[in-house]
């Protein structure tokens, strides 16, 4: 079967675990909420800020809301052989990495839409471009759901996963963090024509590590 | 402080340091040469 | 074993004490101060050589993981080399941000800044931090090298693509990001011959430090092989019901794998 077949095969079982278990919805969100939250204690909305860095608030949210959904897409490989099983599958690494990939791209998305409905109605922001917000999300979603597999597979099965993750992950995704944040800041209440170029960093990123994923995460599924 | 105590401060703890880093290498890698000979 | 035939690697040490002591003498005393920045510019001598060495080792590390890779010339020692050269890395880093920062504390009244270089190597050092913590979790040597490697890979091709989109966002932001010091004024004469015999010396340094590193990291797998080896002896002669050989367990090092008792 081919490559992308497969990959559909590999995140149709994630989505569908994720879909029995609720834990991303159940779990996660409310995380991110209460992180939204914490950040309006923080910064104290009766001064005004919060609308000038929703953008900023809104993403490092999504980023720790990631760190938890990429634990989860590799915790639920652990149980019941399920790792085994996948490998014995004969299903090639490129496709468990784009089919894992995908799944957490899916999830994040659901999370940030709802995250996004969060900070509109928590911070009071305003939309000046949709389709920059649309663009910029998804293309910072997909770099995040590639780096993300791919640490997540390095951290795989390890005692120290839940610590190593993030202080993997975290520093490499410091490019997602600026551009997808300086384009929001466009699209909300900026000049939407701003966005772009930060958008095309975003897109080169996720490209890049989409590819270094569909070359390298075979081997290192086979070890962990 | 002044211009000087920066760079005092600034020479001293590189030369600290590196010191120390190199002398835990030698400690480290004598201890490793002795149990390695006893075997 | 090691990188360097012992007698080099000798040489190589009283060498670069001997330059290390002449860049002290000239840095602090023997080249004049700045005019604009006065003696503060001292901390430049310190500041341009870790830098350089910061990057160089993550440049190694890179490189050997991307040799432990290809098939062609793998062998255990680039691993070893690239998690030595990233542990030197990691400290010349953290050396660079210390004394940068004193320096634009004495000089700009601040003791960090928003500029490119200062965040990218900033990241950079957390970026290998993360690696060599990767390293210092069990795994079974080849397998472990290999994940090791594509780390190092992953977190490399990172690094211009951090440095590119920090400096687009300073740069947007039209703030005085002109830090740049050791570049812009004219350095000459003695400045210029004491900077480059920092670099210089602490290139050595760098070969020297790399080479022992090296060696250590041999020694200790080597241990720990042994002591795995003892473990798997001791635990079939329990099985059997006879006496262990008299071997006492080894002293577990930081790339123990554990051995648990059933």
């Amino acid at each position: 079967m081919s490559v992308l077949a497969d990959a559909g095969l590999v995140a149709a079982k994630d989505l569908r675990i994720e879909a029995r278990s609720r834990v991303t919805l159940a779990q996660v969100l409310p995380f991110g909420i209460i992180v939204l939250l914490l950040f309006a204690f923080a910064l104290d909305p009766d001064r005004g800020r919060l609308a000038a860095v929703a953008p900023g608030l809104f993403w490092v949210a999504v980023m720790l809301a990631a760190l938890l959904a990429i634990g989860r897409s590799f915790a639920i490989e652990q149980l019941h052989g399920a790792r085994d099983g996948l490998r014995l599958s004969g299903i090639d690494g490129a496709a468990v990495f784009l089919g894992k990939a995908a799944a957490i791209a899916a999830q994040l998305a659901v999370l940030e839409v709802l995250l996004g409905l969060g900070v509109a109605a928590l911070y009071g922001v305003d939309v000046t471009s949709v389709v920059v917000l649309v663009a910029a999300g998804m293309a910072a979603t997909a770099g995040l759901a590639a780096t993300g597999t791919l640490f997540g597979v390095l951290a795989a099965g390890l005692r120290l996963r839940e610590t190593l993750l993030p202080l993997l992950l975290l520093p490499v995704i410091t490019p997602v963090m600026l551009g997808a944040t300086r384009a929001f800041e466009s699209g909300l209440g900026g000049d939407p024509a701003e966005g772009w170029p930060w958008i095309a960093l975003l897109g080169a990123f996720a490209g890049l590590y989409l590819a270094v994923g569909v070359l390298a995460f075979g081997s290192l599924w086979e070890d962990a | 402080m002044s211009d000087v105590g920066y760079v005092a401060t600034g020479w001293a703890v590189t030369a600290v340091v590196i010191a120390g880093y190199y002398a835990r290498l030698v400690v480290r890698t004598r201890r490793a040469t002795k149990s390695r000979g006893s075997r | 074993m090691r990188l360097l035939h012992p007698r080099v690697a000798t040489v190589l040490g009283w060498l670069t004490l001997v330059s290390l002591v002449a860049l002290a003498l000239f840095g602090l005393w023997g080249a004049p101060p700045d005019e604009v920045q006065g003696d503060a510019q001292r901390l430049m001598y310190l500041h341009v050589p870790t830098a350089w060495l910061a990057y160089l080792a993550f440049f190694i590390t890179a490189l050997a993981s991307a040799l432990y890779l290809w098939p062609r010339t793998r062998a255990q020692t680039w691993d070893r080399m690239a998690g030595a050269s990233a542990e030197l890395g990691v400290l010349f880093t953290g050396l660079t941000l210390f004394v940068g920062s004193l320096w634009g504390r004495a000089v700009w009244g601040v003791w960090w800044a928003w500029d490119a270089r200062l965040v990218t190597t900033a990241v950079l050092f957390f970026l290998y931090l993360g690696y060599l913590a990767l390293r210092h979790t069990a795994a079974d040597p080849v397998s472990g090298a290999r994940r090791n490697a594509v780390a190092a890979l992953i977190v490399f091709i990172d690094v211009p693509i951090v440095h590119f989109s920090v400096e687009w966002w300073r740069t947007l932001h039209q703030q005085a990001t002109v830090f740049n010091p050791e570049l812009s004024a004219e350095i000459g004469g003695v400045m210029a011959w004491t900077l480059w015999l920092g670099v210089l010396a602490f290139t050595l340094l760098y070969v020297y430090l790399l080479d022992r590193r090296y060696q250590l990291a041999t020694l200790e797998d080597e241990l720990d092989a042994d002591g795995l080896d003892a473990a798997i002896v001791a635990r079939i002669a329990e099985a059997d019901g006879t006496p262990a050989p008299g071997r006492s367990e080894p002293p577990g090092g930081p790339m123990t794998t554990p051995v648990s008792a059933p």
